[in-house]
């Protein structure tokens, strides 16, 4: 970006004497800011074009991205839900794999008969 | 010829009681329940774990427990249509258990008591199936050994709203309690209790004497569906308060946690 | 006729040394004390009171008061072995606060009289020598089951509203009988099997009779405890059996007990991993609402910073913005004529001259720059 900058200063002094650089510089300013604005309404749900709304911006600065995959495609921190989530699956208390003494197995799990005192 | 007299009978180690809780484990009892933190489950899943721990002090003798009473508890409706036993740890896919073996296996321990029962809140309520699942236990319990000599098995349903697989008339529901009442020990017919729980204070029936004229179809099916309660227990539930006679049902609707609690009391204490 | 003393265990005990009923016979004295399943090792009790009266030299009311105290506190005193599975452990804790529960019924001789204590469904009966009932403690079963009494080992209120008194109608020849609970509800429904009894001669013909009694369902499955007392006699005799004697018959197909897992190591873990759990969970928590706090106070601080800057600069805004609307509604007057007759481009002029009072008040500096925008021919080379 500063970079970009330079050069467009550079040339722009070039043809014009100085003047003219804001302009250049405030045209990939610009796109960058509305594509990350337009990045961030697509989080909340909305089309980019609200961050023309006044005031909208608050809201984005604010607001709860939504966190299931909406229109705009899949929630970036999905991924990152997806490994916590895991993690507290494998030290959930599974008491199952506990000390459990040789079951038979009973299908669909209801009683059946001579089950009384199954060990 | 021998007479069997009930009042006369002993629950003891070699004449045990069978005691069977069916537990209704459906979505609706995630709901709030006897205080803001409190769901329906988890009041549930608590008094039954009292209750065990109240039939081992009286299990309990001066060389250990004694196997008195032996129970099961059947959980309905945490996945769709699923009845399956509620022991988990080392009693998982155990039905019947003696309380000798229960309290050597508790899963966790809460205020210094053990638990055995977790709450749990998932699906819909198949509560027919679980009164299947019910008859066919009584039946092979009370075929087994000495148990034509013992003490009824003791059924008591815990729910909080209607079954979900018995039609809107509840037909087959009828029935299969129907079969569940006629099975029988040389003493006595097995008995079937029923509490509904739920936060609408209105339109409580606690330990009806005539079919209860309430709005909710239900509420009178539950009452068919209960028996009455024996002489002890009804003193029981004197003493706690709720002024009844000969020839109340084990039954109430619309209760509070109090009312689950000494529901339990009364109804797992034959004696 | 001679003294007897009758026992049997229930079935339920096992062993006949697990019995809960105690009892002792002497020429002036016969008692029962029956431990109730209620309290915390009754039958221990039970053998304590016994053991205490028993060593009384004089008996009377006040020393039996004075000897089940001291047995109280040999109770209370005695160390106790917990179970180490926490769960039975937690059980007999709780019920050692109830303390051990016990009948007593005892009788005695003195000065030719027969006196009697009694607490609890335990009872005494009177026969004549051609044994008919003469007195009884408690008049039939029914009041037998509603005496609902038993000496505490916490508390001595029950002792103190004992039943006592003096046997009148004893006289010499008479037999009297001390019962425990089960026994005494079908003697006092069948009296005359009291004959029945008094003609058991050995211990297996004693085990016989409550065996046939337990088969037909006649008599209830309890510790049976049986002292047939002839007051004064020397001769006494024990049809108990030995301390090993089980009843084989009442053995039943039982279900396996689980083996022990119970497992010490897997608990500690099981809860030390529930801490760390609810741990985390607390953190999170505490973590989310400090996020909200500083989204909320971001909010107020900007929002005030803002009406701020706005309140400070209002002269301003507020000219600046004047200026921007009289210029657009400059811009949007109907076109007038110019004195040529030609209509004047007064949307362009107005929009020109907007846009320039618009670039001074953002302080950008440039005609050129406006005149690019206008795209008006006239721009000045």
């Amino acid at each position: 970006m500063y970079v970009y900058a330079f050069l467009v200063g550079i040339f722009v002094a070039v043809v014009n004497g100085g003047d003219g650089l804001m302009y250049l510089m405030l045209v990939p300013s610009y796109w960058f800011l509305w594509a990350q604005g337009a990045k961030r309404c697509h989080d909340l749900g909305h089309s980019g074009w609200w961050q023309l709304i006044p005031f909208y911006g608050l809201w984005m600065l604010f607001g709860n991205g939504e966190i299931e995959n909406n229109e705009y495609g899949e929630n970036p921190k999905m991924e990152r839900y997806r490994r916590l989530q895991s993690q507290y699956q494998s030290t959930s208390f599974n008491l199952n794999k506990q000390q459990v003494p040789p079951q038979k197995e009973s299908g669909t799990g209801e009683y059946q008969s001579g089950d009384l005192y199954n060990r | 010829m021998m007479i069997y007299d009930i009042n006369k009978l002993n629950i003891s180690s070699s004449h045990p009681c069978l005691i069977v809780y069916l537990v209704d484990q459906s979505y609706s009892m995630n709901e709030r329940f006897g205080g803001p933190w409190r769901k329906r489950a988890d009041a549930v899943a608590e008094s039954i774990n009292d209750t065990i721990y109240n039939l081992g002090l009286s299990c309990l003798s001066d060389n250990g427990l004694k196997n008195r009473f032996e129970v099961a508890v059947i959980g309905y409706g945490a996945e769709k249509d699923v009845v399956q036993s509620a022991w988990i740890g080392n009693l998982q896919r155990s039905w019947v258990c003696t309380i000798e073996d229960i309290f050597n296996n508790p899963v966790d321990t809460k205020n210094d008591k053990p638990v055995w029962i977790l709450p749990k809140a998932g699906h819909n309520t198949p509560m027919n199936r679980a009164f299947e699942n019910a008859h066919r236990l009584c039946y092979d319990w009370i075929n087994f050994g000495n148990h034509l000599e013992c003490h009824p098995p003791i059924i008591i349903n815990i729910t909080d709203g209607e079954a979900t697989d018995s039609g809107t008339k509840f037909t087959r529901l009828k029935e299969t309690v129907h079969h569940v009442k006629n099975l029988r020990t040389h003493y006595d017919a097995v008995k079937v209790f029923n509490v509904h729980i739920s936060s609408d204070r209105g339109g409580k029936v606690a330990f009806p004497m005539s079919e209860p004229t309430h709005n909710a179809a239900f509420a009178s099916l539950l009452y068919d569906l209960s028996s009455e309660l024996n002489t002890s227990m009804i003193e029981r539930a004197n003493a706690l308060g709720y002024n009844i006679s000969q020839g109340a049902r084990g039954y109430i609707f619309n209760g509070d946690s109090s009312d689950l609690i000494n529901f339990l009391k009364i109804g797992s204490d034959p004696i | 006729m001679k003294s007897v003393v009758f026992q049997i265990q229930k079935p339920e005990n096992g062993e006949f040394a697990n019995i809960q009923d105690a009892c002792l016979l002497k020429p002036d004295m016969a008692l029962i004390a029956d431990g109730a399943t209620q309290g915390f090792q009754s039958g221990r009790y039970a053998n304590d009171i016994v053991n205490s009266i028993g060593a009384l030299k004089k008996v009377n009311y006040s020393e039996i008061e004075k000897a089940v105290i001291s047995a109280n506190s040999t109770f209370e005193d005695a160390v106790i072995n917990y179970s180490t599975n926490p769960a039975i452990k937690a059980l007999e804790q709780t019920k050692s606060k109830i303390g051990g529960a016990s009948t007593l019924t005892a009788a005695w001789l003195r000065d030719g009289k027969v006196h009697y204590l009694n607490v609890g469904d335990s009872t005494l009966l009177l026969f004549n020598s051609d044994l008919e009932l003469k007195w009884s403690l408690h008049k039939n079963s029914r009041e037998l089951e509603s005496d609902g009494l038993w000496l505490s080992s916490k508390d001595t209120t029950n002792l103190k509203n004992s039943r006592q008194g003096i046997i009148e109608e004893y006289c010499d020849g008479d037999v009297l009988v001390v019962l425990s609970d089960a026994v005494a509800k079908y003697i006092l429904e069948f009296q005359e099997k009291i004959k029945d009894i008094l003609k058991i001669e050995s211990t297996q013909h004693f085990i016989d009779w409550v065996d046939g009694l337990w088969d037909a369902k006649s008599l209830e499955f309890d510790d049976i405890t049986i002292v047939i007392w002839y007051p004064g006699k020397e001769e006494c005799s024990v049809c108990i059996p030995s301390t090993d004697f089980i009843l084989e018959k009442y053995i039943q197909e039982r279900p396996a007990v689980l083996p022990d897992y119970y497992n010490e190591a897997f608990m500690k873990e099981f809860n030390q991993l529930k801490s760390d759990f609810n741990r985390l969970l607390s953190r999170v928590n505490e973590l989310e609402r400090r996020q909200y706090n500083l989204k909320k106070s971001i909010l107020i601080v900007s929002a005030v910073l803002i009406g701020l800057g706005l309140y400070l600069n209002r002269d301003i805004v507020f000219t600046e913005t004047q200026e921007v609307l009289d210029s657009f509604k400059e811009a949007f007057k109907p076109s007038e004529e110019s004195n040529s007759g030609e209509p004047i481009d007064s949307l362009g002029a107005s929009f020109q001259d907007s846009m320039n009072s618009l670039v001074d008040s953002l302080g950008v500096h440039g005609a050129d720059s406006l005149d690019l925008v206008a795209g008006d021919s006239t721009v000045n080379d």
